[in-house]
């Protein structure tokens, strides 16, 4: 494989609580993201799926530099971006761009979306005011919308055309890499459809590599060439989504997509039980092992490492770190 | 079949606007039958909540049923007095909302918003309330009933709060329950476990259940029959396996067909072109014809007659003809 475009080394975002009580000694530390790594290549769609609060979001805005990570380092082509200054920064974020879920609440209500498309060129004080004009004119019909959208405000617009404008705002600045945080997940399936053709159209087009992030694992398979599974800040399986997809190793990748609710015959479902342990206070060892059903006793205890099945699929389970012929197929 | 608990026949239900009233649902018919789960599907705007809101008498203040009628246990709901529906709401026929963040009240305890439906319906002594609703508690699966019964919706995660939301369903053993996207705003695994809830509650209890989603998987897990709607019509109804193994209608086709998974990896989503018209958009005839690809002239000014192909009842001309045409899947 090429050289990989954004590499994350050992990553930590470690977010401090306010004391609870004036009896707590220590204020609480929510562990978003801790120790984590994972490369990715250009021209690819990379899903990063978890349940909520397992630090999806964190980690794409960790990437973005649009949160300050705790310690690690982050490696965009080569340069570590976690140590730019603020003019550095500037002129890298033409270049990565983010969607948000929600088209409602990132579109500014009082604006036109000319204003909105016009906005980032700007900011970054790209062109002359001709060549603004042309820019916008085609990035409007790069997201299959026509001049007549230029005029009109954002509640003018249903949520499939809002969401097609948020991605012209991001599409503007000629990124090469684009967060997708829940894009599609507020969108009903014919729009949300039309959404993701659009998506792979434009990656095709502009040769885009995606990050992106979702709850929806019929989605994520769809739409992603390699799958990251994220549980309590750590990611717990890596892999392409033929591998992950077809047969997750991981016990908690294999409970969360048998729970995937499928239209055809459904899979023996491996139940899950309780939730999501508190980040502030995660299990000791296998952060996974409360609610894991094959939880051994080294799981207490042990942290699992990551353990390479083979070039390009890791899984972090003890299950595996023991039985070293799985390390050869 | 037997007699219908819940039966909506014809109903209108307009919004009123300065420049005129818009229908929202137009000529709706269904039926809920005694012990079964009825799904409505439809996207955003198809009228599948506003109809729910009608049987629960709570619309909105600018909507008001023009015509048609809901029958439930031979009364006429459309024509009840407010004071009739608060007998009825909460001890016959209850709902569960999709927000369990906004459906509770932050300062009251769990258990008392439980055993509020009891103090309101029943006429139990305070030992008896508790006992009934710690009960309950335990039977949709909430740990340490006791303890949780003194919690703060606040303590809580999204999935326990659904919980407590489905208690304040079922404690009154209503004949009929509504649950509008229950499990839309939760995770896949905590979904697989309420979703296993409503199965041992349609097992377990003697009710019926309207189901809401706009996720056809979920609906294929727990419904009997399913409704399709779109643009506030009934476009297609029948038995589940029928209608998303066998759609008839186009839009059913094209809805299962847009839908993303593995198996299209690398292909182009099937996409139904244009959107939902909006409220003030809906014109004569068949509200589905512009995005259409079978459209036929009638179909911009007839809505068409609802119809049996097979196992299920579909309104569309390709099927109203004498002979029933074959229709090919739409690639």
């Amino acid at each position: 494989m090429s050289a990989p475009f954004i590499e994350l080394h050992n990553v930590h975002k470690h977010y401090k609580q306010n004391r609870r009580s004036i009896f707590d000694d220590q204020p609480s530390v929510v562990k978003a993201m801790n120790g984590v790594s994972f490369s990715l290549y250009e021209g690819e769609s990379f899903g990063l799926v978890g349940e909520s609060g397992s630090g999806k979001s964190t980690t794409g805005q960790v990437i973005l530099q649009l949160l300050k990570q705790t310690s690690g380092s982050i490696y965009y082509q080569g340069t570590d971006v976690t140590t730019f200054t603020k003019q550095q920064l500037k002129s890298w974020r033409k270049k990565v761009q983010i969607v948000f879920q929600d088209p409602y609440a990132s579109l500014n209500p009082k604006k036109t979306i000319e204003w909105i498309l016009h906005e980032p060129l700007e900011i970054h004080h790209i062109g002359d005011k001709a060549s603004r004009e042309e820019k916008i004119l085609e990035t409007i019909h790069d997201v299959g919308l026509d001049t007549s959208f230029l005029d009109r405000f954002p509640h003018e617009l249903s949520g499939g055309q809002r969401q097609r404008v948020a991605i012209a705002s991001a599409l503007v600045l000629d990124p090469e890499f684009i967060v997708i945080d829940e894009g599609v997940s507020a969108l009903d399936v014919s729009v949300q459809a039309q959404i993701l053709n659009l998506l792979t159209k434009l990656q095709k087009k502009y040769n885009l590599t995606y990050l992106f992030i979702s709850h929806d694992l019929n989605v994520v398979q769809y739409f992603c060439d390699r799958i990251a599974i994220m549980y309590l800040g750590e990611i717990v399986e890596l892999g392409s989504t033929e591998d992950i997809g077809t047969n997750p190793k991981h016990p908690y990748a294999e409970a969360l997509f048998s729970a995937i609710p499928h239209l055809d015959v459904d899979e023996e479902r491996i139940p899950l039980a309780g939730e999501l342990p508190d980040p502030s206070n995660p299990p000791t060892g296998c952060p996974f092992h409360t609610r894991c059903a094959k939880a051994m006793d080294s799981c207490k205890s042990v942290k699992p490492v990551v353990h390479t099945m083979r070039a390009g699929y890791q899984v972090t389970c003890h299950l595996y770190t023991q039985e070293p012929e799985h390390q050869t197929s | 079949m037997s007699t219908p608990l819940l039966s909506i026949e014809n109903l209108d239900v307009a919004f009123h606007f300065q420049d005129g009233d818009y229908n929202a649902i137009n000529h709706v018919s269904f039926n809920v039958y005694p012990n079964e789960v009825l799904g409505i599907v439809g996207e955003s705007g198809c009228g599948k909540s506003l109809t729910s809101k009608a049987i629960m008498g709570i619309l909105p203040e600018n909507a008001s049923v023009k015509q048609g009628s809901i029958t439930f246990r031979e009364t006429n709901l459309v024509t009840m007095k407010e004071k009739q529906w608060q007998k009825i709401r909460g001890d016959a026929i209850s709902m569960i909302s999709q927000e369990p963040m906004t459906s509770l009240n932050p300062l009251l305890t769990v258990g008392k918003q439980i055993a509020e439906v009891l103090k309101q319906h029943r006429s139990y002594s305070k030992k008896e309330m508790k006992e009934k609703t710690i009960a309950l508690m335990k039977e949709v699966g909430l740990p340490r009933a006791e303890a949780l019964y003194k919690s703060y919706p606040h303590q809580l995660s999204g999935g326990m709060r659904q919980r407590i939301v489905i208690a304040i369903a079922l404690i009154a053993s209503p004949q009929l329950i509504i649950a509008d996207e229950p499990t839309t705003a939760l995770d896949v695994t905590i979904q697989a476990q309420i979703l296993d809830l409503f199965k041992n509650i349609k097992n377990t209890r003697n009710s019926s259940l309207i189901f809401i989603s706009h996720d056809l998987g979920v609906i294929r897990q727990v419904c009997d029959r399913v409704v399709v709607m779109y643009a506030g019509r009934v476009v297609e109804q029948g038995k589940v396996a029928d209608i998303l193994y066998e759609p008839k209608h186009p839009y059913t086709k094209g809805l299962i067909q847009s839908i993303p998974d593995h198996t299209k990896r690398g292909q182009e989503l099937y996409t139904i072109p244009g959107n939902v018209p909006g409220l003030k958009e809906r014109k004569r005839g068949c509200p589905f014809a512009d995005r259409c690809a079978h459209r036929m002239d009638i179909c911009h000014t007839h809505f068409p007659d609802e119809v049996y192909v097979e196992n299920q009842a579909v309104s569309c001309h390709l099927y109203t003809k004498e002979e029933v045409k074959h229709v090919s899947t739409i690639h």
